[in-house]
């Protein structure tokens, strides 16, 4: 699998270690933001007259620093939204040191509510289908010993995570779809990925899925039932399935106190810039998940709070008056 | 290992062209009131811990029996690793007087 799409698709989606590590170091992120966006807006007003004699002195746009400071306000926000439920997995994790991890489990479980929707779905590159019963729409548990974290529904190539807590996940999806790469996929030949999100691009979703049952019916009426790439899950695939997906519970569970942020990722390298133009570089991944984006946003906090602190603690020469 | 030399190296040398760009950075080492023939004169020792430019000291006179204050302001261009004394002329009339001082950089 591409390393850049691994990272920035779907990081943590190939073992329920990395799983697990990456709500934590989301949480954590979100704290770090919070954290780094409240330091750079106290940075810049507690020295701000210090850093507008320099911009003006140094021909610097002064509105740089109003930028900064909007800049840091709104990432702050964005911080704070997640930064409760950081603090939440903080206490589940001390919980779990003293009262045990089956009671955290327990705890958390109950402190994330009911559902509050139908749950993310996304389509993927084949049709799934169970050895047992061919063509119909299966489901599959995510539970384990502290409760259900709810069911994921495969019809075909659309899968949906139906959750019983909360909110589901778009992340489990894509590490679903990694599982079944690994158990049956890579076994009869095919690449088992995400290739449409519903939480970013319903409509693209829906005409893929379209397409993909009109080449599942079409096979079926033509009695060539390979037409539509497929993989077959046998019982025991199923049941390795639900196991790897009972042990990124507690990481579910975890996420499910954090925002969710879907979006697309675009990176351009402009050659030639605006207002010309004439070239520039970019790629595109369908989907970001929030560990890199949060991260990036993360360290450009960091630079920038730095380069203010920096500029304080050692100005740079500027002409005298 | 020669990568991480090469970034070791572009990192000293973004240093050593930050440091070679840095402004002063001033300090009081001592501040005294003078009598001159036409008023007072506040003086500062400033210690400069960075590099060349140029630098603003403030001083403000407190009359010490009625709190009433005097501004003024002077400024200096400093050399790297200088110690420099500014004198300004305070047109204040006589009087109890102290005297504090700040240096500041850049000058506003």
């Amino acid at each position: 699998m591409d390393p850049l799409k691994q990272l920035i698709e779907e990081p943590g989606a190939l073992t329920p270690r990395q799983y697990a590590r990456r709500a934590r170091q989301l949480a954590a992120l979100h704290l770090a933001l919070a954290f780094g966006a409240v330091t750079g807006e106290g940075v810049l007003f507690a020295r701000g007259k210090v850093l507008v004699t320099l911009a003006q002195r140094s021909n610097v746009e002064t509105l740089t620093l109003a930028f900064f400071a909007v800049f840091f306000a709104y990432v702050g926000l964005l911080g704070l939204r997640g930064a409760p439920g950081a603090l939440r997995v903080v206490r589940f994790a001390l919980l779990a040191r003293i009262r045990g991890r089956e009671a955290a489990e327990r705890a958390k479980h109950e402190a994330l509510g009911l559902p509050r929707g139908d749950g993310p779905i996304a389509a993927l590159s084949v049709v799934l289908e169970r050895q047992d019963s061919p063509a119909r729409p299966f489901e599959l548990a995510v539970q384990d010993a502290a409760g259900s974290m709810g069911r994921l529904r495969v019809d075909g190539a659309r899968v949906q995570h139906a959750p019983h807590r909360r909110d589901g996940s778009a992340n489990l999806l894509a590490y679903f779809a990694r599982q079944v790469d690994q158990v049956a996929g890579r076994r009869q030949g095919r690449d088992v990925d995400v290739v449409e999100w519903g939480t970013l691009d319903d409509e693209a979703t829906r005409r893929f899925l379209a397409l993909a049952e009109f080449g599942r019916n079409l096979g079926a009426a033509l009695g060539r039932d390979g037409l539509w790439p497929r993989v077959v899950l046998t019982a025991e695939d199923c049941a390795e399935l639900e196991r790897r997906l009972a042990a990124i519970c507690p990481a579910l569970r975890d996420e499910g106190f954090l925002p969710h942020w879907e979006y697309e990722a675009e990176h351009k390298l402009p050659i030639v810039p605006e207002p010309l133009g004439l070239a520039s570089l970019g790629r595109t991944e369908k989907r970001a998940d929030p560990l890199p984006s949060l991260t990036a946003l993360a360290l450009v906090v960091a630079l920038a709070t730095a380069l203010l602190a920096a500029l304080i603690l050692y100005p740079p020469w500027v002409p005298g008056k | 290992m020669r990568r991480a030399l090469v970034i070791l190296a572009l990192v000293v040398a973004g240093a050593a062209a930050v440091r070679a760009c840095a402004g002063p950075r001033p300090s009081v080492a001592a501040s005294w009131l003078e009598s001159g023939p036409s008023g007072y004169v506040a003086a500062a020792r400033i210690r400069n811990a960075g590099g060349d430019g140029e630098i603003q000291v403030n001083f403000r006179l407190r009359e010490r029996a009625t709190g009433r204050t005097v501004p003024a302001q002077g400024t200096a261009e400093v050399h790297r690793g200088e110690e420099v004394e500014v004198r300004v002329p305070v047109p204040a009339p006589p009087g109890d007087w102290s005297l504090e001082a700040q240096s500041e950089y850049p000058p506003r």
